[in-house]
């Protein structure tokens, strides 16, 4: 027992190891970013035309370079981080909601219910979830609440199948049946005594989804469906550097960066919450 | 400038090794440099779109004519040096006083790939094909506007009746747009027609289309009849060309440069830096056309005032355009047509940048009022906002509408951009936006009819708000044979289309294409397409 205790606490000591820290550092900016740009970029991301220096490299000026019409490239990474990162949060919590309902109701109600919902949960687990979501989007139409939109509702299948898993075990405690002996209706019961206690390990998955859902908005954008132009985000920043991706690197790179540096970030720290949480 | 440098260089080795690499698939071009052309091989061919129909006589985008110019011949063709037309199919011709006759007199020795020959006979059933289908061919129906009939004279002689002297229809004969096909092709439907069953005289046969991945042509063993502007009259030197589409700009340039194509044809401009840090070879092109313009619907009741329409012309700093977007790769519109058309007339006084002037239109329009938001605003309250429906996410369209965004507000107008996945088949009047781009190549001013005229009113810019005095102008201009005089109307054209707000030029097109530095005897016709029958390698 006192090494399995040991083992278990392990994770909770990772916290102070310099990923981690970098992460914390680095989500905090990107959420700064996304609260007040106006503090942290430099220049307007739509309005500010720098013709004289359209598409140069890093300088002291400019720190992440200028795209092709002369706007900042940096301050264009800052104001984008509010959609980008809105976006991916929307996705996160339209999955969470929705998911973790049918999975409660699943895992609770059994039976033909049971069935039901993890048949056609199984339906969604077999496409795979971008395709999945750039069919939603092709029918939702453009715009970054569609794609955020559409994002969310592929993440539903890997939340109704852990808020099951969590009810099934809950339902089987002894508690659980001392609350229903005691004459606790079904609503009552699944609000004071499951929710509760399958939030922790559902809170660790939208942790880990909410990287891989701003990837997916990302990706969405890159591929036109997201915000419309001038609005600066950060897939489609993507998507307008690359034709110049042979004569222009800071075009596609710093954006990218960013994208890559945000998702790692975020999947270090719910992997250290996962840790803490057993 | 000078920051630039060290990628090129990076990409610049990046690509010696590539080419080292596979260097097995070049080196034979290199060697044989000197010992003129050989044939045999394939070329292989990047196009950067499919059009998705090869009728040549049927839709007009470059890609899909650039493959009509392979598998069909014309009656006539046209030197891209001097404009001149040449005897091609028809040996020569006789037009009538009036220009309402033309007479042609056929080569007797051609046949289509079928096997059957090419005759009076056939000349005439692709006349009357086109203005049976009409709509489907626009363009080359527009060409045989007044089209009495043709009347084979005998096998060799065909004698064509207008009912009104038609100036452009010789030239008409040298575009792809009336390239002939053999009677069993015109037999078809056209939507058969279009997914690539076409038997044509050219040098090279159309042998498989698979939509979004290829197109395979073979070159004809008895080809003999190659158009005077041809190198090699005879077979083509290449046994096989193989297209296949590569969508995506850089990919397209990337391949040539890494060697797995040998021609890419036509390259996003910000594509030529690329090209020109490989040993490939840029090939440029000024287009005639119609100068590239943003068009104001008139039917649509935001743009119902010519003093608005005007106003987005005056408001464009056409300089700044060319020179960000397009990295000075373009020239600004100085008319309606580009330099190169022979139409030509400069226009830059027209053409200037003048914000208050713009200001002034608009207030004249009734926008008034100026928001918050520096968006004008009349007197219902309607804020001046028209919006752009468009395809491409990334492409330099989209940038030159943020541009174009940014210099309308300065003057109160709030351009509202609509990215679309795929452009619709409607016509034009049946969509929600209000301002649309637009591209026509034409190596005569008569294109002028074919983009402003409302002549297919479901076609037209101006639906259900046709111009009597244009419509008239552009007749004239049709009609009208002595080429001073022609210039002379088509300067009026020009000016009246530019004077009530019609479109508003914005920069003149140069076409990039490249090819391999192992490939020889590549160039282009008059629009530009590349003539694979003279390439060797």
């Amino acid at each position: 027992m006192s090494v399995e205790t040991l083992v278990r606490r392990r994770p909770v000591v990772r916290w102070a190891a310099p990923g981690a820290v970098a992460s914390v550092l680095l989500l905090t900016v990107v959420v700064l970013w996304a609260a007040l740009p106006g503090l942290f970029a430099p220049y307007d991301p739509v309005s500010d035309l720098d013709a004289a220096h359209a598409l140069s490299g890093p300088s002291t000026q400019h720190w992440f370079g200028t795209d092709l019409l002369g706007r900042d490239l940096y301050s264009r990474v800052v104001h984008g981080a509010r959609l980008s990162v809105s976006a991916a949060l929307i996705a996160v919590l339209v999955s969470l909601v929705i998911g973790s309902a049918l999975g409660m109701l699943a895992g609770y109600a059994g039976r033909g219910v049971d069935t039901v919902i993890m048949r056609a949960t199984e339906v969604m687990v077999a496409i795979p979830g971008l395709l999945l979501s750039l069919a939603f989007v092709s029918i939702l139409g453009f715009g970054v609440t569609n794609v955020a939109l559409a994002v969310g509702i592929a993440g539903i299948p890997s939340f109704v199948r852990i808020a099951r898993a969590e009810t099934l075990r809950i339902t089987s405690r002894p508690y659980f049946d001392a609350a229903r002996c005691a004459g606790t209706g079904h609503l009552v019961t699944l609000v004071r005594h499951v929710a509760p206690n399958a939030v922790g390990p559902v809170l660790v998955l939208a942790g880990l989804e909410l990287g891989g859902a701003i990837l997916s908005v990302a990706a969405l954008s890159f591929l036109g469906f997201g915000a419309v132009p001038p609005t600066p985000e950060w897939g489609s920043m993507v998507s307008e550097g690359r034709t110049h991706l042979a004569t222009a690197w800071w075009l596609t790179t710093f954006p990218g960066a960013v994208v890559a540096a945000t998702v790692l970030a975020t999947n270090r720290l719910s992997r250290g919450v996962r840790g803490a949480n057993r | 400038m000078s920051k630039r440098r060290p990628t090129l260089t990076a990409l610049a080795a990046g690509l010696a090794l590539l080419l080292a690499a596979c260097s097995s698939g070049t080196a034979g071009g290199e060697d044989s440099a000197s010992a003129g052309p050989t044939t045999g091989g394939t070329l292989r061919v990047g196009f950067s779109d499919d059009t998705g129909n090869y009728d040549p006589q049927q839709r007009p985008q470059l890609h899909a004519r650039t493959i009509s110019r392979q598998i069909t011949d014309t009656l006539t063709d046209q030197d891209p040096e001097t404009g001149e037309i040449l005897p091609w199919l028809a040996t020569h011709w006789e037009i009538s006083d009036d220009t309402t006759q033309f007479t042609f007199t056929l080569r007797d020795d051609v046949t289509f790939s079928d096997g059957t020959p090419f005759d009076a006979e056939v000349v005439k059933a692709n006349l009357d094909r086109v203005v049976e289908i009409g709509p489907l061919a626009y363009v080359a129906a527009g060409y045989l506007r007044g089209y009495v009939g043709s009347e084979v004279l005998d096998d060799g002689r065909v004698r064509v009746t207008f009912d009104q002297p038609n100036a452009q229809f010789l030239q008409a004969t040298a575009t792809q747009s009336l390239g002939l096909l053999s009677l069993d092709t015109l037999a078809l439907s056209p939507e058969e027609v279009a997914a690539g069953n076409v038997v044509g005289t050219g040098p090279y046969v159309l042998d498989s289309y698979v939509p979004d991945q290829s197109i395979t042509l073979t070159a004809r063993e008895d080809y003999d009849w190659g158009s005077p502007l041809y190198e090699n009259r005879g077979r083509a030197y290449y046994d096989t060309v193989e297209v296949s589409f590569i969508p995506e700009a850089t990919t397209l340039a990337g391949s040539l440069a890494s060697g797995q194509i040998d021609v890419a044809y036509i390259l996003d401009a910000a594509s030529a830096d690329t090209i020109e840090a490989s040993d490939a070879e840029l090939v440029s092109t000024a287009m005639p056309a119609i100068s590239i313009p943003i068009v104001p619907f008139v039917y649509r009741d935001v743009f119902a005032d010519e003093h608005t329409r005007r106003a987005l012309s005056l408001a464009t700093d056409r300089q700044a355009i060319v020179d960000t977007v397009f990295q000075g790769r373009y020239e600004p519109a100085t008319g309606v047509l580009t330099t190169t058309n022979p139409g030509y007339v400069d226009l830059s006084d027209e053409l200037t940048y003048d914000p208050d002037q713009a200001e002034t239109e608009l207030e004249q329009a009734g926008w008034t009022e100026v928001g918050s938001d520096g968006i004008r605003t009349n007197a219902a309250g309607e804020r001046l906002a028209p919006s752009i429906e468009y395809v491409g996410s990334g492409t330099s369209t989209e940038a030159l509408l943020q541009l174009l965004q940014q210099q309308w507000k300065q003057v109160g107008i709030d351009l509202v951009l609509k990215p679309v996945a795929e452009a619709s088949e409607d016509a034009l009047h049946q969509h929600d936006y209000d301002l649309s781009t637009w591209s026509q190549t034409r190596a005569d001013p008569d294109v002028l009819r074919t983009v402003y005229s409302s002549f297919y009113e479901n076609q037209s810019f101006l639906y259900d708000n046709a111009d009597p005095e244009l419509d008239q102008l552009l007749g004239t201009l049709q009609t009208t044979v002595d080429p001073a005089e022609r210039l002379k109307v088509s300067e009026q054209v020009q000016r009246l289309i530019l004077e009530r707000g019609y479109t508003v030029p914005l920069y003149d097109l140069t076409q990039y294409t490249a090819h391999a530095a192992g490939v020889q005897g590549y160039h282009t016709d008059i629009e530009g397409k590349p003539l694979f029958v003279d390439a060797w390698s």
